[in-house]
């Protein structure tokens, strides 16, 4: 069986840990609602982890359009940039996947001598881990760009007034 | 020293956390979760005690010496005084079903947002401290000694709570964290822990009559300059009056609608309203100077606090003589007027029971407070065909509405928005159940939480609500939240800029005065200054 063919066929179970492996990072009740409650409002959190890592790995497997990706990788990360993680912290559900597909297929991939497809796999997902980080900065860099316009916008318009009022003269 | 290698690295970052009690956690308070301490000058000018300069993220936090009696007696105080609080310490058997309820724990994932953990906070020093069980027993029976590290846990999570009462509806016994919240924030302020985003404009509203500390006359200019803004998108100018004595009606609305995007659209669809009822049926409506804030951040400080700030609504409309109130799209106001005010400085004998004087509707429900919301007013005038509308002008527009917590779920305000949005545009659709109405949530930074340096939660606390507000982006292509708060307005402004994008933020007056067909207007644009639907190549 080829690696991608193991892979698909083992789709559940590698999900189900990289969820569990990723849902682990917060406290024990945390990850337990995280994992288990149901619904998209209810839990949006987990919610989006789930829906966006199965996006994530069916991608990843089929076209691995960039802005797909782009679009699956920027729903968990947008979350992870926000609630108080180290960036390594906030991406790391990457090298998680790497970690899930290694525990379920790392035995055929040494039985087979699949060894080969296993380092282009890597490739794919070093792309986005590098995917991953860039959109964590753009986070970041959005949440301080927020931060700054909230206190300029709190005085611009007294200031712009105060300056109709009293041209300098 | 040779740099590690990277799996060295990543090896030694642990993504488990430890596996202790609640009890045991350590604190560590995190930048963007946290508001700034309070000014030492905004605390004395009020006369609070304990005014200091103090920094939450140093060891030393200079506590009086006598910290701890004084944040006993005063717990013991208002046990006494408050029959629900001490119920609410009391009754909790800790069923859970409170616990995956608030936006900040959905959104952060730390467990003390749990509303059950964070009355926890609070119930434990109760139990630990006052109870013979709790004496006795210690940490068996739940108790704990009040110390440092307990009172700074309480600090950092009851500014983590925004008093949204969304727990509640789903706490079968009733408890109410928000009555929580504020006693264990007024026991905070016992020992000057407050801060500066409350402080300063408790402070402000104190003296000056509003939060940002605008006096009469810059009070009155910014208002004049959104009346040269609707000259220039209706070709009318309005003529509000100010501090007219005898005046039928005194509106009051929260401050921040007067200088701050898309706040100020929201008053110019005040201003547009008032001149076209003055005109068409002789409204005669006045702003005051001097009460000029709907919003009461003395709600987040202490009752007698909040007791002053809310008089100083009632002292003006004496004062100047009107027969009731009418207010502006505000939310906690609007809980405080609902719940608190006529206990704290009612019933107001010199007003009357508010009566239209345009279609004669008498508001009974607000017989003893003598004071109504915008919103019912305008929901009246519609259903009595009192104003002239082209809906077609929001064609542009899809909205959905954003219940605020303090008028959908403090008060039941549910229907009279919908109402209203739904005669001033074609476009409207809810969000789904379960995230709406009674069940709505927070915004995600009231009760004074809108700082902007605790950007992180803000955003944390608004995934919630701005998720479901991608849901029906993506499902019926929205682009406009609807609200009828100024603090949904400046939150929900920046957690759509940051989780959905697509969608723009208002108040309902701004499209009803977009929709308000105004005699003598010659208008291509709206109150934005954006060009109607059909007039954009014009």
């Amino acid at each position: 069986m080829s690696l991608d063919a193991s892979i698909k066929q083992n789709k559940g179970q590698i999900l189900n840990l990289w969820l569990k492996k990723f849902t682990d990072t917060y406290p024990e009740q945390s990850a337990q609602f995280f994992q288990n409650s149901p619904g998209q409002f209810n839990n949006p959190v987990g919610y989006t982890f789930r829906v966006n890592m199965e996006k994530i790995f069916d991608e990843l497997f089929q076209d691995n359009d960039p802005d797909n990706m782009r679009k699956y990788v920027d729903g968990i990360t947008r979350i992870r940039a926000v609630q108080g993680f180290s960036p390594s912290e906030a991406v790391s559900f990457v090298p998680m996947l790497r970690e899930s597909l290694w525990e379920v297929c790392g035995q055929e991939v040494s039985r087979e001598g699949l060894l080969a497809n296993w380092l282009e796999l890597t490739q794919k997902l070093e792309k986005l881990a590098h995917l991953a980080f860039d959109t964590y900065m753009s986070c970041r860099e959005q949440l301080w760009k927020q931060r700054a316009e909230m206190f300029h916008n709190r005085t611009r318009k007294l200031l712009e007034r105060a300056i109709a009022k009293k041209p300098a003269e | 020293m040779a740099t590690p290698k990277p799996d060295i690295l990543y090896r030694n970052i642990s993504h488990k956390p430890p596996a202790q009690d609640w009890m045991d956690l350590p604190l560590e308070i995190k930048p963007g979760r946290y508001c700034y301490s309070v000014d030492p000058s905004a605390l004395e000018a009020v006369g609070m005690p304990n005014a200091r300069v103090w920094n939450p993220l140093d060891e030393d936090w200079k506590l009086p010496e006598n910290w701890r009696k004084t944040f006993l007696d005063g717990m013991k105080d208002r046990l006494e005084r408050f029959r629900s609080f001490k119920v609410f310490m009391d009754i909790c058997v800790r069923c859970g079903a409170c616990a995956d309820k608030c936006h900040y724990f959905i959104g952060s994932g730390d467990p003390m947002n749990m509303p059950v953990l964070r009355a926890e906070l609070l119930r434990s020093v109760y139990r630990g401290e006052m109870t013979k069980a709790g004496q006795i027993l210690g940490r068996f029976a739940g108790g704990r000694e009040l110390n440092e590290h307990v009172l700074k846990q309480i600090w950092y999570y009851y500014y983590q709570c925004t008093e949204c009462r969304r727990c509640s509806v789903f706490c079968p016994y009733g408890i109410d964290q928000a009555e929580i919240t504020i006693i264990g924030r007024e026991l905070l302020n016992l020992l000057g822990l407050q801060t500066e985003w409350i402080g300063k404009p408790v402070a402000n509203c104190n003296r000056l009559g509003n939060h940002l500390g605008l006096p009469p006359h810059t009070f009155k200019d910014n208002i004049d300059f959104l009346c040269d803004d609707i000259e220039e998108a209706i070709g009318i100018r309005p003529q509000p009056t100010f501090n007219k004595k005898g005046a039928e009606i005194l509106f009051i609305t929260p401050s921040g609608d007067v200088f701050a995007e898309p706040g100020i659209f929201t008053c110019m669809g005040y201003l547009v309203l008032f001149h076209y009822l003055q005109e068409e049926y002789g409204f005669d409506i006045t702003w005051s100077t001097y009460a000029s804030e709907g919003g009461n951040f003395g709600f987040f400080t202490s009752h007698e606090m909040m007791k002053k700030l809310n008089a100083k609504m009632y002292h003006e409309a004496e004062r100047l003589g009107v027969k009731w109130i009418l207010g502006g799209e505000c939310g906690h106001m609007w809980r405080v007027l609902h719940q608190y005010m006529d206990t704290m400085n009612g019933p107001p004998s010199f007003l009357e029971v508010p009566v239209s004087p345009i279609t004669g509707t008498r508001f009974e429900h607000a017989a003893s407070t003598k004071m109504i919301h915008i919103v019912e007013f305008v929901a009246d005038l519609m259903k009595h065909k009192k104003l002239n509308l082209d809906k077609s002008r929001n064609d542009h527009l899809k909205v959905t509405f954003h219940d605020s917590c303090n008028p959908s779920r403090g008060m039941g305000f549910l229907e009279e928005p919908r109402d209203v949005i739904n005669k001033v545009c074609n476009n409207f659709f809810d969000m789904p159940e379960g995230t709406i109405r009674e069940q709505t949530f927070c915004c995600g930074a009231g009760s004074g939480l809108n700082p902007g340096e605790n950007e992180e939660l803000r955003m944390m606390g608004g995934l919630p609500r701005a998720n479901a507000v991608r849901f029906v982006r993506e499902e019926k292509g929205v682009n406009m939240l609807a609200n009828i708060c100024a603090i949904d307005r400046a939150t929900l402004s920046a957690s759509m800029d940051y989780w959905v994008p697509e969608v723009s933020v208002c108040g309902i007056h701004e499209m009803v005065a977009n929709a308000l067909i105004v005699p003598g207007e010659d208008r291509q644009t709206d109150l934005r200054g954006e060009p109607l639907p059909g007039k954009e190549d014009e």
